[in-house]
C-alpha cells in the first residue's frame, strides 16, 4: 500500500515538473512571439546603396494561393525587392480555399506574417488588435502611399477610428473587372433559334426552353447559397435585391435581406427551383463540382466570374466542339432597372500590417517602396533588362526572349506570372492589370479580361460596391455581434423560401424577425456612422 | 527517522521499478503537454480575450458568455442535436463492432476471415474529406443510394438536404468507416476465450448461437462495459469534421452541433471567447455523462473504470 502511494506521489511529482516546463515554454513563446522574431538580421557585405536597410531583414506575407497560378516562393519579383531594399519578403503560402481559416488560426497562435491580404470583416480583425495603426507613420515615411489617400476618392471609408489600418491595393490603369455577369450557353440558343434574353423574365423563359430542349442538363449552375443569396457580387444587385447593409435611393442605409426587393428575388429563385431550371442540389455543390458541371455540358448558363469562361470552354470543346460561353447584357429586373456591381475602380482587395510587425517604421518605408514606381515595376514585370526593359517613353516593355519562351507554353498569362511571381494572383499593392495582356489567351473566342472590359465599359449599368462608413470600436463590435446572431438564422430561412420548405407568404414575418433580432440596430449604427463621417469631412 | 526511512524506501522502488517509470514517462509527459498544458487556455472563457492583449491583458467578465449561450435562440437546438447523435451512435454505432467481431469470430475459413477483417478495416484509413465527399457522391439525386432504390420504384432524393436524413445518413457512414477498426479490441477479447469452457459448452449440447451467449459474450463483457464508459465520457463529441463536412444550411435544424457552432463562432467570427464558453460547456456536459455511466456500471455490473 506505502509503496503504491510512494509511486503515486513521484507520479504527480514527474506530472507537477512536466507542467511547470510545459507552462514555462509557453510563456516564452508568448513572450517573444513577434512574427518577425526569426527575421534574420546579418551584416550586409554588399552595397547599400539606395536599400531602405544597411542589415539584412526579413517580413513575412500571408499569400493566399489560386490553382490557377501557383506561387514560386523563390520568385524573381522577390529578389528584384531584396536587392533594392535589401528586405526580404517571406511568403507563407496559403490555399485559397483555406486562407480564412487557415489565417485564424495563424492569428490565435501568434504567428500572424508580418503583411498579410485581410481575411474577414477589417473591423473584426480591428478588433482582435491585430492590425498596426498608420496614420502618423504613413504620413512621415510614406508620400508614395499618402498620395493615394489624399486623391483616392472615398478610400478614406476604409478607415478605422480615424486612423489607417488596412491599405489598399491599388490600381495603376483602367479597372477591366465589372463583377460577376450573366453568362449562357450561346451555341445553345442559336441552336435552339432563342434570341438573347435582355431581361430577367426572358432569361427565365430561355432557360426553360433550355431545360426541355436538353433534358441530361440543368440550365441553371451555381457553386453554394453564397453566390445566389449572399455575395455583394451576387445577381442580388442585378435583381434590384441586396444582402447586407446598402444605401437606399435616400442615401440611408438599409439591411437589404429584410426588403420587399429581396422577397422579389426569393420569388424569381424558387420559381427557378421548382421547375428545376436551377440545380436543386447547388447547396451541395463546391466549385470543383461547379467548374466540372459547366466543363461537361451539365450547366448551361451561371452568374458568376466572367474569368471562368476560358477555363471551362477548353475542356467543354473536347466533347462539343461548337460550345460556347458568352456574357449577356446586363439583365433588367422587373422594374426595368439595369445595375450589376463591380469593385471599386481605384482600389480593390485589402491588406494588413501585423501590429508585432519587428520595426514599424522600416515596414511602412517598405510599404512606400512597394507602392513607388519601381516597386510596381518589380511586382507587375519582374527585373529590368532580365524581364523588360523601359522604352524610350519611359514604359516597361516585355523583352523579346521572354515573349518567345512564354508564347508557346500552355496557359501563358498564367505561367508567366507565376514564374515571375507577378500579378494580381501574387501580390501587387500597386496593380497593372494590363501588364501581361500579351500572354493572354487569343484563341478565336476567348473571352479574356479585355473583351469584357470593352463589352461592358460604356454600360452605366455597372457601378461600383458601395463602401460602409467608418465604424467605431463599439459599433463594429456591435455589428459582429449582431450578425453572429442573424447571419445563421438567415442562411437556414432563406434556403428553404428558394426550395420552397417555407412558403414566401412567411417573408415579411422572417423579415420583422430579423429586423427585431439587430437588424434596426444595424441599420441605426450604419446611419449614425455614415452622418457622422459625412459631418467629419 | 521516519522520514528518511520513508525517502529511502520511496527510492529503492524507483530504482526497482526505473524502466517501468522510464515507460510510464512517455505517456505522463504527452498527456500534461497537450491535454493537461493547453487547458490553461480555457481561461478565456472567463475572459474578454482579445488576441493581442493576450490572456493575461484582457478583462475578466465571469460568466457573461455562459450566459449568453444559456440564453442564444440555438441552444437547445444545439444540446438536442449533439446528444441525439451522440445517442444515436451509441445505440447504432456501438453495438455494431460487438456484433462484426462475433461474427468474424464465428467465421471458421483463416483466409476468408482476414479478408472480411482486412477490408472492413480500409475505411478507417481513407481521409475524411474523401470519406464525405463519397458520402456526398453516393446520397445525391442522380448517386449511387438512390439509383438503388429507384429500382424499388422509389422516388429520387437528395438527402443531404433534408433535415430528417441526416442522422440516418450520418450514423450509417459512420458505422460503415468504423466498424472494422472498432471491431479489433474486440476479437483480441475474444481470442482470450478460454477454449476449454466452449468445449464443456459443446459437451453440454450447447449450439453455436447459444456458446455465443452464454460463454463468449460473458467473457468479454468487462471490456464492452469499459468501451461503453468510454464512449458516454464522449458522447458529445460527435466526428466534429464530418459533420462540418456534411452539413449545409437546409439542415442545421438536425445538423449543426456544438462543436460545428464553436467552430463557426471561434474560428470563423473571432468570437474566441466566447466559441470556449461554449466548448467548456461540452466538456462538462460530456464529464457528468462519464461520472454518471461509471456510477451505473459499477452499481449494476462488476466492471467500472473508477
Amino acid at each position: 500500500m506505502r509503496k503504491s502511494k510512494t509511486a503515486f506521489s513521484w507520479l504527480i511529482a514527474v506530472l507537477a515538473v512536466t507542467l511547470v516546463v510545459s507552462g514555462c515554454s509557453q510563456g516564452s513563446n508568448n513572450s517573444s512571439s513577434s512574427p518577425s522574431s526569426s527575421a534574420t538580421e546579418a551584416s550586409n557585405e554588399g552595397d547599400t546603396s539606395g536599400r531602405l536597410t544597411d542589415k539584412d531583414v526579413e517580413f513575412t506575407i500571408a499569400m493566399s494561393e489560386n490553382s490557377l497560378q501557383p506561387i514560386n516562393a523563390d520568385s524573381p519579383s522577390l529578389k528584384v525587392i531584396y536587392e533594392k531594399t535589401g528586405i526580404k519578403l517571406k511568403p507563407v503560402i496559403i490555399p485559397g480555399a483555406d486562407y480564412a481559416t487557415k489565417m485564424n488560426t495563424l492569428l490565435v497562435s501568434g504567428e500572424l506574417p508580418d503583411f498579410f491580404l485581410l481575411w474577414g470583416e477589417p473591423m473584426d480583425i480591428y478588433d482582435t488588435g491585430a492590425l498596426l495603426p498608420m496614420r502618423e507613420l504613413i504620413k512621415e515615411n510614406a508620400p508614395e502611399l499618402q498620395k493615394y489617400y489624399d486623391t483616392v476618392e472615398n478610400l478614406d471609408r476604409t478607415m478605422i477610428m480615424d486612423d489607417i489600418y488596412t491599405l489598399p491595393m491599388i490600381r495603376a490603369d483602367e479597372n477591366y473587372e465589372k463583377g460577376t455577369l450573366p453568362i449562357i450557353r450561346t451555341d445553345l440558343l442559336e441552336e435552339q433559334g432563342l434570341e438573347t434574353p435582355t431581361t430577367w423574365d426572358e432569361l427565365y423563359e430561355v432557360l426553360l426552353k433550355l431545360r426541355d430542349a436538353y433534358p441530361d442538363s440543368i440550365p441553371y449552375g451555381a457553386r453554394g447559397d453564397n453566390r445566389l443569396l449572399v455575395d455583394t457580387l451576387s445577381p442580388l444587385r442585378s435583381l434590384g435585391a441586396h444582402y447586407d447593409l446598402y444605401p437606399n435611393a435616400d442615401g440611408n442605409w438599409e439591411l437589404g435581406r429584410a426588403q420587399t426587393s429581396y422577397k422579389k428575388a426569393l420569388e424569381l429563385y424558387n420559381k427557378m427551383y421548382e421547375n428545376k431550371i436551377l440545380d436543386n442540389e447547388y447547396l451541395l455543390v463546391d466549385t470543383q463540382a461547379w467548374l466540372e458541371g459547366l466543363s461537361s455540358g451539365k450547366y448551361l448558363f451561371f452568374y458568376d466570374n466572367p474569368v471562368f469562361i476560358d477555363r471551362v470552354t477548353q475542356p467543354l470543346k473536347q466533347i462539343q466542339p461548337n460550345a460556347k460561353f458568352e456574357p449577356l447584357p446586363i439583365l433588367a429586373n422587373d422594374e426595368g432597372e439595369r445595375k450589376n456591381y463591380k469593385q471599386p475602380d481605384h482600389y480593390f482587395n485589402r491588406w494588413g500590417v501585423n501590429k508585432r510587425v519587428s520595426d514599424p517604421e522600416l515596414a511602412v518605408k517598405f510599404l512606400n517602396w512597394l507602392y513607388s514606381e519601381e516597386g510596381m515595376l518589380a511586382l507587375n514585370y519582374g527585373e529590368e533588362g532580365v524581364h523588360y526593359e523601359l522604352d524610350s517613353a519611359g514604359q516597361p516593355q516585355w523583352k523579346q526572349e521572354i515573349v518567345d519562351k512564354y508564347s508557346n507554353v500552355e496557359n501563358p498569362f498564367y505561367t508567366i506570372q507565376s514564374d515571375i511571381g507577378i500579378g494580381e494572383l501574387f501580390f501587387t499593392p500597386v496593380w497593372k492589370s494590363s501588364a501581361a495582356d500579351q500572354f493572354k489567351t487569343t484563341d478565336e473566342g476567348s473571352i479574356s479580361p479585355l473583351y469584357i472590359h470593352n463589352m461592358y465599359k460604356d454600360d452605366p449599368a455597372i457601378i461600383s460596391i458601395p463602401q460602409l462608413p467608418p465604424f467605431t470600436q463599439e459599433e463594429g463590435a456591435e455589428l459582429k455581434e449582431i450578425r453572429q446572431a442573424i447571419n445563421d438564422y438567415s442562411l437556414v430561412q432563406l434556403n428553404k423560401f428558394v426550395s420552397g420548405a417555407k412558403d414566401l407568404s412567411e417573408f415579411e414575418q422572417f423579415a420583422k424577425e430579423i429586423m427585431d433580432k439587430g437588424g434596426s440596430r444595424m441599420e441605426q449604427i450604419a446611419n449614425e456612422a455614415e452622418k457622422r463621417f459625412q459631418e467629419s469631412k | 527517522m521516519m522520514e528518511s526511512s520513508r525517502w529511502m524506501q520511496a527510492r529503492r522502488n524507483i530504482i526497482r521499478g526505473k524502466y517501468l517509470y522510464l515507460m510510464l514517462a512517455l505517456p505522463v509527459v504527452y498527456f500534461a503537454l497537450f491535454k493537461y498544458g493547453p487547458m490553461y487556455g480555457v481561461v478565456i472563457a472567463f475572459k474578454d480575450f482579445k488576441v493581442y492583449d493576450g490572456i493575461m491583458g484582457s478583462d475578466w467578465v465571469g460568466l457573461k458568455y455562459f450566459k449568453r449561450f444559456l440564453s442564444d435562440p440555438n441552444f437547445w437546438t444545439l444540446v438536442k442535436n449533439t446528444i441525439v447523435l451522440g445517442l444515436y451512435m451509441l445505440i447504432f454505432g456501438f453495438p455494431a463492432p460487438i456484433l462484426f467481431a462475433l461474427l468474424v469470430n464465428e467465421i471458421r475459413q483463416k483466409w476468408y476471415k482476414k479478408t472480411v477483417q482486412s477490408i472492413s478495416y480500409l475505411p478507417h484509413f481513407i481521409s475524411m474529406v474523401v470519406v464525405v465527399s463519397m458520402v456526398v457522391t453516393f446520397t445525391k439525386e442522380d448517386g449511387l443510394i438512390n439509383q438503388i432504390t429507384g429500382l424499388f420504384g422509389a422516388e429520387p432524393i437528395s438527402f443531404l438536404l433534408h433535415a430528417e436524413w441526416f442522422r440516418t445518413v450520418f450514423v450509417a457512414s459512420e458505422i460503415w468507416q468504423t466498424i472494422g477498426w472498432s471491431s479489433i479490441i474486440y476479437l483480441a477479447a475474444l481470442s482470450g476465450v478460454n477454449p476449454e469452457e466452449t468445449e464443456a459448452a459443446v459437451i453440454d449440447g450447447a449450439n453455436r448461437l447459444q456458446q455465443m451467449r452464454y460463454v463468449v459474450l460473458p467473457a468479454i463483457t468487462p471490456t464492452i462495459v469499459i468501451m461503453f464508459i468510454m464512449n458516454i465520457g464522449s458522447i458529445l463529441d460527435v466526428s466534429f469534421e464530418k459533420v462540418l463536412l456534411l452539413q449545409n444550411p437546409s439542415i442545421y435544424e438536425t445538423a449543426d452541433v456544438i462543436s460545428t457552432y464553436v467552430f463557426r463562432k471561434g474560428l470563423e467570427g473571432f468570437q474566441y471567447s466566447f466559441a470556449t464558453a461554449v466548448g467548456l460547456f461540452n466538456s462538462i456536459v460530456n464529464l457528468m455523462f462519464l461520472v454518471a455511466a461509471n456510477q451505473l456500471a459499477r452499481k449494476f455490473g462488476n466492471s467500472s473504470l473508477w
